[in-house]
């Protein structure tokens, strides 16, 4: 049943097995593992740098994006207010100058009534003593025909062919 | 039961246990070592068996014992795969299982025993380990040490008497019914008696060093 020999034997060759399996399985599986999970745990902390780091660049990139919107922005609203001032400028120099232009049509034609009135009342003073030199030719003396030429003159004013505007 | 002495090496005999040990030890350390060679990141095949082996082992005893216990390691792993294979070794055609020997079983639970004392004396000095057997009264000293070649004992025969039990019903069931039964009863009592009588002797052997230290 139970044999000394044996017994010692066992116990040796136990050892022996112990001695060897510890050098040749479990340092090189133990060193193995260690390695593995070191390399591992390496990639996990270079993986979380690299989500830190692509995080504070996402979060700068969406601050420039910000800060570049707002600067857009502000370049849009600056270009309106330029917009609408050079408008309003336009409107009022094309304004003012209508104007002149208007004021220049009224008097080139206040001119240029004023010259056909001058025009006809010459006319009629021709026609005048035209006719009245026909008609009384041979019996009014000079005296008498100065005065018919006022009072058609002045009859003439009366009448209110108009005004010079 | 006599032993079964096969041959001699100048002079000394060697018995059917010796030789089917000599047998587990050589495929334990050359398939350790095929299979060491080549470990990759990720691991295919055989090597998760002999990762799941050495992580598990380790953590059995560092769960127990702490960090502290991870120098019994190589112990209880060397422990673990000797015994599960001299259980297995049964099962094989003209198989004899080692562990089927009260010589091999107390061997084992010998070692066990100066394993986990050696260890007390180290952790805490001779002076705290002799004064622990006259804990809490010097009258306890008799029954202390025979509670420690109790758990010797028990250790070595438990294992010893499993697999000694399960081949002496096997070899009986084999008599009468030779053809139908015995497949089943073969991985009953080799199959599966073998891992869990491993795994009894390899968690005692935890346990007895963890309450030493």
């Amino acid at each position: 049943m139970f044999n000394a020999t044996e017994f010692l034997q066992q116990t040796v060759n136990f050892l022996i097995l112990m001695f060897i399996l510890h050098r040749i399985l479990y340092k090189p599986v133990r060193k193995f593992l260690d390695e593995r999970t070191a390399q591992i745990e390496s990639q996990i902390r270079s993986a979380e740098e690299q989500k830190a780091a692509a995080d504070k660049m996402r979060q700068e990139l969406e601050l420039q994006l910000a800060e570049q919107s707002r600067q857009a922005k502000e370049y849009i609203d600056q270009a309106i207010r330029r917009g609408e001032a050079l408008q309003e400028e336009i409107i009022a120099k094309a304004k003012q100058e209508a104007e002149e232009i208007r004021q220049k049509a009224i008097l080139d034609i206040s001119l240029e009534k004023e010259k056909a009135w001058a025009e006809l009342k010459e006319g009629v003073v021709q026609l005048s003593f035209e006719l009245t030199e026909k008609v009384l030719r041979s019996s009014l003396d000079q005296a008498a025909h100065q005065r018919l030429i006022q009072d058609a003159l002045e009859k003439l004013d009366d009448a209110q062919l108009g005004e010079p505007v | 039961m006599e032993t079964n002495i096969v041959f001699h090496i100048l002079g000394m005999p060697v018995s059917d246990n010796v030789l089917w040990t000599w047998i587990i030890m050589a495929v334990l350390i050359v398939g350790s070592w095929i299979f060491t060679r080549n470990l990759k990141r990720i691991p295919t095949g055989f090597q998760h068996v002999i990762e799941l082996a050495v992580d598990g082992i380790e953590g059995l005893v560092v769960r127990d014992i702490g960090d502290k216990g991870k120098a019994f390691v190589p112990f209880i792993l060397t422990l673990g795969l000797f015994i599960l294979f001299a259980n297995f070794a049964g099962m094989l055609p003209m198989g004899v299982s080692p562990t089927a020997s009260l010589s091999t079983t107390a061997a084992l639970a010998v070692l066990v025993f100066l394993v986990s004392h050696g260890a007390e004396i180290k952790e805490k000095g001779l002076k705290a380990y002799l004064k622990g057997y006259v804990d809490p009264f010097f009258i306890l000293l008799p029954l202390n040490i025979i509670g420690e070649i109790s758990k010797v004992l028990s250790h070595a025969f438990r294992l010893y008497g499993n697999l000694f039990g399960g081949g002496i019903i096997l070899g009986i069931i084999y008599m009468f019914i030779p053809y139908v039964v015995p497949g089943v009863l073969n991985v009953w009592f080799g199959f599966f008696q073998g891992i869990i009588q491993t795994a009894v002797f390899v968690m005692l052997a935890i346990v007895y060093i963890q309450v030493r230290l």
